[in-house]
């Protein structure tokens, strides 16, 4: 099992490796020059061949990427040239915010989805799967921008029940903040919600189907206990991969809805940095969420390992 | 007189495509403490929905329509309770319990096995402490003889092998103390001598429990060894009910009769024609008001078409039959069939040319492991085997799973290139053939696969499939020769070649096996290898096939290779006989020499747990028990690899591995005692 991590570890530290550079390619790629977006353009030859010198930017594209990395295993990510703070402290700033949202998010997504999954599967065929599988479907395809942009406009704009942008820590104000987060959650909670129940729902009929339910049945067992002994945990294995998938992709996600609702967190926070062509910052971000990616994925295969015994002994 | 379990009338029915049908149509039965019921039928008959109906385990979209089900000690009709109520929970599982036929997918694969026993053992022992729930269960593990229960306690069921975990479920079934087991197939899916160390289990725990037992299967040896009563049903019908004896040496009903005509058993004389039963079973929807049977009855009159009432009579004492004739009219029928001429068993053209010369042949499949694939060990497949086989001749190969049956069959077919040693073809050396080089040897040999459903492409129609290797070997001359040789075969195989256009789906088991015949004569083979060609298939559907194939090769002169792990059906078709155990040859021998004198151990514990569909021979034989499961071929054991379950085992069969020898007159064999 040791042996496994490390060597799932050794795995991702060459995907990260692989995502930094071709991140490093494609800022390299974009049109516009640097210099030019980190000071407004005013200034004069000199000092723009001074920092075109400095920022290295005179060498070829390998060497500069070899020297960011040298750094960068250091600890050292370089100085953003739009905040102008160190990238880590700039990180530092944004991150919990977008971790907050996206577990919020996922704990809520996870046991509704389950639970929606289950109601509709044994009640097969009944109006409460109907409603369950056709909003499911549904809500699977709504794009995240499209659904917050929605929101902002029935919740805040016409009702006027909720605030439109900004962002409180609950320990700070605890209603405002509640009254904040509705949105950004429901935005980013939907989509899961709605995936988690339309995989829990087709692997417990699978499930059901299988002969050790009839055995489980035989025995004389509940209905109930067949259910939630029996079923759920083999219905709940390919659950978990999508668990897992989710919480990825949650940190990445959050782009548009950080965006909609001005929420100062990572995903505005990797928008801005492309937009001023803030090289170090792109570079950090994307580092940060691929590696984020990489754990989950990481952890999702322990957790696998531990649930599923046929994993565990073979 | 009262019964531990009385059925009556027991109506189940289906929907399917907005219409109901009844899957059973009034099944009776009953059953008294401590006796072993058996209930026989093909697929389809009813069989296992009549048992699932009496525990209401009959799921959406079937249901129990009606019937009276009374089980001693509980008030009222066993229907009348919900499926969900306290009743009939406490009657599943702690009264009546079940076994399954699948073992590898009928225990839950995330709970440990002993959590699965003690939790089926706490729900019907009331007030059971859950230290004295681990201990009974740990006592059901051991009366199922699993080694080491105590710690395997907490093992996951993928952690035993099929035969263990089929232990499991009946030390689950077990543990409550029920009074009677229902044995659905229960083990169908297993190695024959597992089968019967199982079977032979399961009779003595319900002899010392005072169980009933119902054994529900297809198979007739089976209930003729252990049944003491027998109902055979058909067409959702208990047809004939008596005791075995009876059923066997009495028959009444027509279908009885026909079953016993059509299947082979291990002792018959080797020019016995099986009689096979024409057509196919009616299916549920389209099942006529009147005998299901009359379609395919060899008895039938018009007097049975007019006979609705399909209940069974009284005709003699305990003997009840569902046929509406006259024992006078059956007993005259049955004169005037002993002169109906089934073609007699067809003149065969047993050359003295050799066909196949396999010698020392070896394949062995390297293991890779980690993360560079490196080659960590082999898995020794087959070895040393050694063989000849005539033109016009079937040598049949028999052996329990992962014997390396199939794998033989796929180095002579030259799918796989042997390690080592000669395949000599008429009197050429293919072993080691580059892939082109083998081309003119491709069309001579062929081969028929075991399951008729997925070896047949589901998207070529069934000309094109039968004609495919016309084209591959350039055959036919031109478009016109080649519908003609496509009609041909059809027509070899009894088929009318107007189907060749319809696809594998449209067609019956035992029709695609037909077409699997075709294909496999259309490039003319002089050998032909049939890999449990009728394994999948009904009993009364194997007797065609059989037949066919002994027709085919009398007229066409070709020689067979013909697996499976059905000594009867091997016996009944082969000239000669290898036994095959953990990838060596055992024994090799002539169909009767191997029958009355088989020398290797292996040989006669295979033997003897195979039941003969008779229970008066079956009472005589001598069962000759054997130890211990068939090992995994990786972990074969030295010297001989039988020496760990057998019985005559010394230090000389654990050193040294037996080498084949002729122990006189062509029988030959690998064992350092014969």
């Amino acid at each position: 099992m040791v042996r496994y991590i490390l060597q799932r570890l050794g795995q991702t530290i060459l995907i990260l490796l692989i995502v930094s550079f071709m991140t490093y390619l494609l800022v390299d790629f974009l049109p516009g020059d640097p210099i030019a977006a980190m000071t407004g353009g005013e200034i004069s030859g000199e000092t723009y061949d001074r920092l075109y010198h400095e920022m290295n930017m005179d060498k070829p594209v390998l060497v500069r990427y070899v020297l960011w990395l040298k750094d960068a295993v250091t600890g050292n990510f370089g100085t953003s040239q739009s905040y102008h703070m160190p990238v880590t402290s700039v990180i530092a700033e944004r991150l919990p915010v977008t971790i907050y949202l996206s577990l919020m998010a996922f704990f809520i997504s996870v046991p509704l989805g389950i639970v929606f999954g289950i109601i509709s599967a044994v009640r097969r065929g009944t109006a409460a799967d109907t409603v369950v599988t056709t909003t499911a479907n549904v809500c699977c395809c709504l794009p995240q921008f499209w659904l917050g942009i929605l929101f902002l406009y029935l919740l805040s704009m016409m009702l006027g029940w909720l605030p439109a942008s900004g962002f409180v820590w609950p320990w700070e104000n605890f209603v405002e903040s509640v009254r904040l987060t509705i949105m950004p959650l429901l935005c980013l909670a939907v989509g899961g919600i709605a995936s988690i129940a339309r995989q829990t729902r087709s692997s417990m009929l699978e499930v059901i189907r299988q002969d050790y339910i009839r055995t489980a049945k035989s025995k004389g067992l509940k209905e109930k206990k067949v259910i939630y002994v029996h079923a759920l945990k083999n219905a709940l294995l390919p659950v978990i991969t999508l668990m897992g998938l989710r919480l990825g992709g949650l940190v990445g996600g959050s782009v548009f809805v950080e965006n909609v609702f001005v929420i100062p967190g990572m995903g505005s926070l990797l928008v801005n940095a492309i937009n001023s062509l803030d090289i170090p910052l792109i570079q950090g971000c994307v580092l940060l969420i691929a590696a984020f990616s990489s754990v989950i994925n990481l952890i999702t295969d322990i957790v696998y390992v531990i649930v599923d015994p046929r994993i565990r002994v073979a | 007189m009262s019964h531990l379990l009385e059925v009556k009338d027991l109506v189940t029915t289906f929907r399917s495509d907005g219409k109901e049908f009844n899957a059973i149509e009034g099944v009776s039965l009953h059953l008294d403490r401590g006796e072993i019921v058996g209930i026989v039928g093909e697929s389809g008959s009813g069989k296992s929905v009549t048992m699932l109906s009496c525990l209401q385990l009959i799921s959406s979209p079937g249901r129990v329509a009606g019937g009276d089900v009374r089980l001693e000690g509980v008030e009222g009709n066993l229907l009348d309770h919900d499926a969900e109520s306290e009743t009939m929970r406490q009657v599943r599982g702690g009264r009546i319990s079940m076994i399954f036929q699948e073992p590898m997918t009928s225990l839950n694969p995330v709970l440990t096995v002993g959590y699965q026993i003690q939790e089926n053992l706490m729900l019907h022992t009331p007030g059971i402490s859950a230290e004295d729930a681990r201990k009974r269960t740990v006592e059901a593990m051991k009366m199922v003889n699993i080694p080491d229960a105590e710690s395997r306690f907490d093992y996951y069921p993928q952690q035993f092998s099929g035969g263990m975990r089929q232990r499991i479920m009946i030390a689950m079934a077990m543990a409550p103390r029920p009074d009677i087991l229902i044995a659905d197939e229960a083990t169908t899916a297993l190695d024959v001598t597992t089968q019967a160390q199982l079977l032979e289990m399961i009779r003595t725990i319900a002899k010392e429990t005072n169980t009933a037992v119902i054994m529900v299967t297809h198979n007739l040896g089976l209930v003729a060894r252990y049944a003491e009563r027998i109902y055979v049903m058909y067409g959702g019908h208990v047809v004939e009910t008596a005791s075995c004896r009876k059923i066997f040496h009495e028959t009444q009903h027509p279908y009885t009769r026909a079953l016993l005509r059509a299947i082979p058993r291990l002792d018959d004389p080797k020019d016995r024609i099986l009689i096979p039963i024409d057509g196919l079973p009616p299916v549920p929807s389209q099942r006529p008001d009147y005998c299901p049977f009359y379609a395919r009855c060899e008895y039938r009159c018009d007097r049975c078409k007019e006979h609705k009432d399909y209940s069974m009579k009284e005709v003699k004492p305990g003997h009840f039959s569902a046929c509406c004739l006259t024992e006078k009219e059956l007993a005259d029928r049955e004169e005037e069939l002993k002169h109906k001429d089934y073609g007699a068993s067809p003149e065969r053209h047993l050359t003295d040319k050799d066909c196949l010369v396999v010698k020392d042949v070896r394949k062995y499949f390297p293991v890779y492991k980690g993360l560079f694939r490196q080659k960590v060990g082999e898995v020794k497949a087959i070895e040393d085997i050694c063989f000849t086989l005539k033109q016009g001749e079937t040598l049949g190969v028999v052996g329990e799973s992962g014997c390396g049956k199939t794998t033989l069959a796929r180095c002579i077919m030259r799918m796989y290139e042997p390690d080592e040693g000669q395949i000599i073809f008429h009197g050429e050396d293919v072993a080691h053939k580059k892939d082109r080089e083998l081309k003119p040897y491709r069309p001579q040999v062929s081969m028929i696969f075991q399951d008729p459903f997925s070896s047949l492409d589901p998207r070529q129609n069934a000309g094109s499939i039968v004609g495919e290797s016309l084209l591959i070997h350039k055959l036919s001359s031109d478009r016109a020769d080649y519908e003609q040789k496509v009609d041909d075969l059809f027509r070899k195989v009894g088929m009318d070649p107007a189907m060749k256009d319809r696809v594998a789906h449209e067609f019956s088991g035992g029709q695609r096996q037909r077409i699997g015949i075709a294909r496999a004569l259309s490039s003319n083979p002089s050998l032909i290898i049939c890999d449990e060609p009728i394994s999948a298939l009904d009993v009364s559907i194997q007797a065609q096939i059989i037949n066919l194939l002994e027709k085919i090769q009398a007229e066409m002169g070709i020689s067979y290779i013909f697996i499976a792990h059905d000594l009867a059906v091997v016996k009944h078709i082969s000239d000669r006989i290898l036994v095959m155990y953990l990838g060596r040859v055992m024994e090799i021998a002539s169909c009767d020499e191997l029958y009355e004198n088989p020398l290797h151990p292996y040989t006669q514990v295979l033997l003897s747990a195979i039941p003969v569909a008779d229970p008066v021979i079956e009472e005589k034989r001598e069962a000759v028990s054997v130890q211990g499961e068939v090992p995994s071929i990786l972990k074969r054991p030295s010297g001989c690899p039988f020496h760990n379950r057998c019985p005559k085992c010394t230090d000389k069969c654990v050193k040294e591995t037996p080498v084949l020898h002729d122990a006189g007159g062509g029988h030959q064999v690998a064992c350092h005692f014969c």
